[in-house]
């Protein structure tokens, strides 16, 4: 049964990604550019995300510190164009050569370990490097931050305004997500799924776990990286309070409330995440009119702690169960022509 | 497998709908605000605000949230300005910088207000500004950091103005302190937050050419229980007085142990702990403590004839009527913003080009912080005369220290 | 001279923060051990606890009251988290339960904010607070206070685990959970018990650390952190170890910043655990012998 269910998730079809892509290009030209730096936020931290849902899903780790791989990423950008007026590839290069290497030098001897291990030495790492990047002035600007970071240029092709930025964003996301999809679904990705069940079952059969996990990991934190790099040309200034374990806590919430057992889910979680909050500025006021932001935070704080009550998998596969229930009356063809009905459902129960 | 490629489908369909979802919630407004051009619709003026009135930074943004807010009741009870009533759009940036760059967005593609006043500590401030500079609008930082109106790298600052006194103007009434009191070989201990390095480094630029020698620099964090490791460092290098440069909490921490370890010199501190909190945590030991601070503190003991007193007791009376609460400095930056905004629509009109202009020409405007005169050059206008010196007495009361 | 006393007021410090790392410690160890959840908002019970306390004394209340007072309710917001947010996904996955405490320690700031407001309080120190001289160090009465109070709290858990019914329960639950069950012990409310305890204890170190720093909303996240440092240097389920981290890391911080700086004083905190991680996963004191509470 669990078997069929996996290979119900991870068997490919594109039409309905083909739908998805075509709802992202249309979105810019209907939203306002509001809504066009919200979703480049979004992508931003789902390109993050897509690592961590990579690194729990199919890694069976956790990592609370991913903030500061998202900060090597941004400091080296910041610091290779600001500073020395490099190319902005050669910033996103060198961000993933630094966090490759430092994933590397925490991986191998923390994922030999049990399960939390890796999850506390993160932990220990990002605020050991949120210190640096506070500590050392001379590179960084300590925390006056760093300023004038230009905008992003790609062999000539400079991506200045909101919409450029906005598809390069979700191109990158999109790929970042069907490159892990790749790999979920190769031998390595059996090989990784198996060790989410039982360490000592992959050992038999042969699959070189740590290894596996260790790949994982330096992906989830490359991603992480170049994410980082891409978000510092885009806000153009950066200090280190950015680049904290609530940082590192909140790219977790995102990828729990998405859901790790879809290699989607920690693009859902991103979008939920940012919803949610934008959700509970407009409508906290609407009840309570005379209080502040804190009214808010005990609000998401209580939501969080529901929703991995009632649904522990994340929301990817409660959504796609009531989706199925509500498909389910209908007959077969109604359920084939499911996705644009989603849309009609979702958008006339909002109005 | 039929089933497979249907529940793929359901996935994609959820995404997609998710996407519609974020569209809804976020672009909501979008019509109704589309109807108007500019933010003069309907005989309103939209301001925005981009308020840190929670997280870390709330002591400081909620008394500026409540100013705006009360400020803007005033004039619109009175008619508006120029015959049109202000809509405040105020925003809470949660002590975020992400927030307060997404709060700014919102204010000029959404909202498309007339002219922003927000940034409650420096470094949502400086993100806002490069949004502001582009776009073109208005905007008045609350913020103190020299770098919002004067930046190092030069970057542009046309729209960006500035109501709180800079570095640039406390450090030199600081400075100024110090030579009259004789005090030559200080020690320097700052937070480790932008606000203590950034006073560190203004502090650096003028003690030499003032021939004050800081015989030991240090700094503490934020979250400082115990400073008395780092004070018997302090106490070996001999200083003649120490400066501590911090905000309520951590520097009430500091000068507990600075006495607890018994050392008896001088101890100067920065206006970040002009609140009654410093002393209520500090207890016996903030007697004695001298510190800058904007004229608010010793309203009682001005001159009659002082510019400002009368202005000042207007917002005192008028806040703490209102919010039960004390009535502190920061909320007089906003005050200060909200005010000179409000003299340069009058004069501007809806031009966001003529309401900067208007802003850049004020000159004698009597505020909370001091009287400003700003220029091309000057986009903060206050001098390090707005300030005095405070001293803490015995009984734990504000008094003029010089 | 001058230097002995720099070094003992620099152990003064340390063992006075350690000792509050120690509590919140402890509580890591007890509720890792008996429910396997690594509590998040351990460190925000100590912000609870200072903040109630503070609020009674400034009502006047006499201070022994109003401690204990406080002490009792954070003992039972404890038991409410159990029973509501823990209890209820106890069969969810170990990242899920970490969130989950997260989201616990989310609120409880939030309701810390609408209630205490974001100033910084403070609480008048235990005793009269003049500082007593030794050998040209400074010793406060309030760190003697917070020793004094944290050992005598570590004593008595060790005595209510190994000595008491209930404890004795506790502590089965932990070497043998369906052995314990057959005896007639519900593991659930060992869940309960231990989380609950952990909170009371959460709670003493908020109110020992308030008259010496202050409090506000958010002191909870760095002392929880500190204390889950100490706790993983003591091998998690060790709990004399993670008392022995907790003063390590009380004294490692206090002669950083003595003899260095203290910039860098998290980052050597944090070099530690991940030394520790690396080259002795089981803890700096691990035993070959199994769980211990």
């Amino acid at each position: 049964m669990n078997h069929s269910k996996v290979s119900e998730l991870y068997n490919r079809h594109y039409g309905g990604l083909f739908l998805f892509i075509a709802a992202l290009v249309i979105v810019p030209f209907v939203a306002n550019s509001f809504l066009l730096s919200v979703l480049i936020l979004v992508g931003l931290y789902g390109i993050v995300t897509t690592g961590l849902t990579m690194l729990m899903g199919y890694a069976g780790q956790i990592s609370l510190g991913h903030a500061a791989f998202y900060g090597i990423g941004a400091y080296a950008s910041a610091v290779m164009t600001g500073t020395y007026g490099m190319p902005g590839i050669v910033g996103i290069l060198v961000g993933v050569a630094f966090a490759g290497t430092v994933a590397v030098l925490i991986g191998i001897p923390t994922l030999k370990l049990k399960e939390n291990y890796l999850a506390l030495a993160t932990l220990g790492f990002g605020i050991i490097i949120f210190t640096f990047f506070k500590e050392l002035k001379e590179i960084t600007g300590g925390l006056n931050g760093f300023f004038g970071i230009p905008s992003f240029n790609l062999f000539g092709f400079a991506f200045d305004t909101d919409l450029k930025f906005y598809f390069l964003i979700w191109a990158l996301l999109i790929v970042g997500i069907l490159f892990s999809k790749n790999i979920i679904d190769s031998r390595v990705g059996r090989a990784l799924r198996s060790i989410h069940g039982s360490d000592v079952a992959a050992n038999s059969i042969g699959v070189n776990i740590q290894q596996y996990k260790l790949k994982v990991f330096v992906l989830s934190a490359v991603y992480a990286s170049v994410a980082g790099s891409l978000y510092a040309h885009y806000v153009t200034f950066i200090n280190p309070n950015l680049f904290t374990a609530m940082e590192s806590i909140t790219f977790l919430i995102m990828v729990v409330i998405g859901g790790s057992a879809n290699i989607w889910g920690g693009m859902i979680g991103a979008i939920v995440y940012v919803l949610l909050n934008e959700l509970l500025k407009e409508v906290v006021p609407m009840f309570f009119p005379n209080v502040g932001g804190e009214f808010q935070i005990v609000f998401f704080g209580i939501l969080l702690v529901a929703i991995l009550i009632y649904m522990p998998q994340g929301l990817a596969p409660t959504l796609g169960k009531v989706w199925r229930r509500l498909a389910g009356r209908k007959n077969k063809k109604a359920a084939v022509t499911g996705p644009p009905n989603a849309d009609a459902t979702v958008g006339g129960s909002k109005s | 497998m039929k089933g497979e490629k249907e529940m793929k489908k359901r996935m994609f369909a959820l995404l997609t709908a998710m996407m519609m979802m974020i569209l809804a919630a976020c672009g909501g407004e979008d019509a109704d605000s589309a109807s108007g051009s500019g933010g003069d619709s309907g005989g309103e003026i939209k301001i925005g605000s981009v308020i840190d009135a929670s997280g870390s930074a709330s002591p400081l943004g909620k008394g500026e949230e409540e100013t705006i807010k009360m400020i803007v009741d005033e004039l619109n009870e009175k008619g508006g300005i120029g015959g049109k009533k202000i809509k405040l759009i105020s925003i809470d940036s949660k002590s975020d910088q992400n927030q307060a760059v997404l709060a700014t967005k919102k204010l000029i593609e959404q909202e498309k207000v007339t002219a922003i006043i927000g940034g409650t500590i420096s470094g949502n401030s400086l993100a806002m500004i490069p949004l502001v500079e582009k776009a073109g609008i208005p905007y008045l930082s609350l913020a103190a950091s020299k770098q919002v109106n004067n930046p190092d790298d030069k970057s542009p600052r046309k729209w960006t103005f500035k109501t709180a006194q800079g570095d640039d103007v406390v450090i030199p009434k600081l400075i100024e302190y110090l030579e009259k009191e004789g005090l030559k070989k200080v020690a320097w201990l700052n937070v480790a937050n932008s606000y203590g390095t950034s006073g560190h480094e203004e502090f650096t630029k003028l003690a030499d050419k003032h021939g004050i020698k800081a015989v030991i620099e240090e700094e503490f964090e934020a979250t400082v229980n115990d400073a008395k490791s780092t004070l018997t460092r302090v106490k070996k290098a001999k200083p003649e007085a120490i400066i501590i440069w911090g905000t309520a909490q951590e520097s009430a921490v500091v000068t507990k142990n600075i006495r607890e370890i018994g050392m008896d010199v001088p101890v100067i501190e920065s206006h970040g702990i002009g609140t009654k909190q410093f002393i209520e945590l500090a207890g016996d030991a903030a007697n004695g403590v001298v510190f800058p601070a904007g004229k608010l503190l010793v309203l009682d003991e001005l001159d009659d004839k002082d510019p400002q007193k009368e202005k000042l007791v207007a917002f005192k009376e008028a806040y703490e009527s209102k919010y039960k609460n004390t009535a502190s400095t920061f909320g007089g930056h906003a005050y200060d913003a909200i005010h000179i905004l409000a003299e340069a629509i009058e004069k501007g009109g809806a031009d966001k080009e003529k309401i900067r202009e208007a802003i850049e020409q004020t000159d004698g405007f009597v505020g909370i912080s001091g009287t400003f005169k700003m220029s091309a050059d000057d986009h903060n206008g206050l001098t390090s005369d707005s300030l005095v010196m405070v001293k803490i007495d015995e009984n734990g009361e504000w008094k003029l220290g010089e | 001279m001058e230097l002995t006393s720099q070094f003992i007021q620099l152990i003064f410090s340390g063992l006075t923060i350690g000792s509050i790392y120690a509590l919140v410690a402890i509580g890591f160890v007890i509720t890792y051990n008996i429910t396997g959840v690594l509590n998040f908002a351990q460190g925000d019970f100590a912000m609870l606890g200072a903040m109630l306390a503070i609020t009674f004394v400034s009502m006047d209340m006499p201070m022994g009251l109003g401690i204990i007072l406080s002490i009792g309710i954070v003992v039972l917001v404890g038991g409410i988290f159990e029973r509501t947010a823990i209890y209820p996904a106890r069969n969810a996955s170990l990242p899920t339960l970490i969130i989950i405490t997260l989201g616990v320690a989310i609120a409880i700031r939030g309701f810390a904010i609408l209630i205490w407001g974001t100033q910084p309080r403070s609480l008048p120190p235990f005793t009269e607070n003049n500082p007593i001289n030794v050998l040209n160090a400074v010793l406060l009465p309030q760190s003697i206070w917070a020793v004094g109070i944290s050992l005598v709290s570590l004593i008595a858990m060790h005595y209510f685990f190994n000595k008491t019914f209930i404890g004795k329960a506790v502590t089965a639950c932990v070497v043998n959970r369906s052995a314990a069950r057959l005896m007639g012990i519900k593991p659930e409310w060992m869940s309960f018990i231990s989380i609950a305890v952990s909170a009371g204890l959460g709670a003493i170190a908020g109110i020992i650390i308030a008259p010496i720093s202050g409090a506000t909303y958010e002191m909870g996240l760095m002392i929880g952190m500190k204390a889950f440092v100490a706790a993983v240097i003591g091998g998690l389920t060790n709990a004399p170890a993670a008392i022995i981290g907790a003063f390590m890391i009380g004294i490692l911080e206090s002669f950083t910043e003595g003899l260095w700086t203290s910039g860098y004083k998290d980052a050597i905190s944090f070099a530690l655990l991940l030394i520790v991680l690396f080259f002795m996963p089981n803890g700096l004191f691990a035993k070959a012998s199994g769980k211990r509470v």
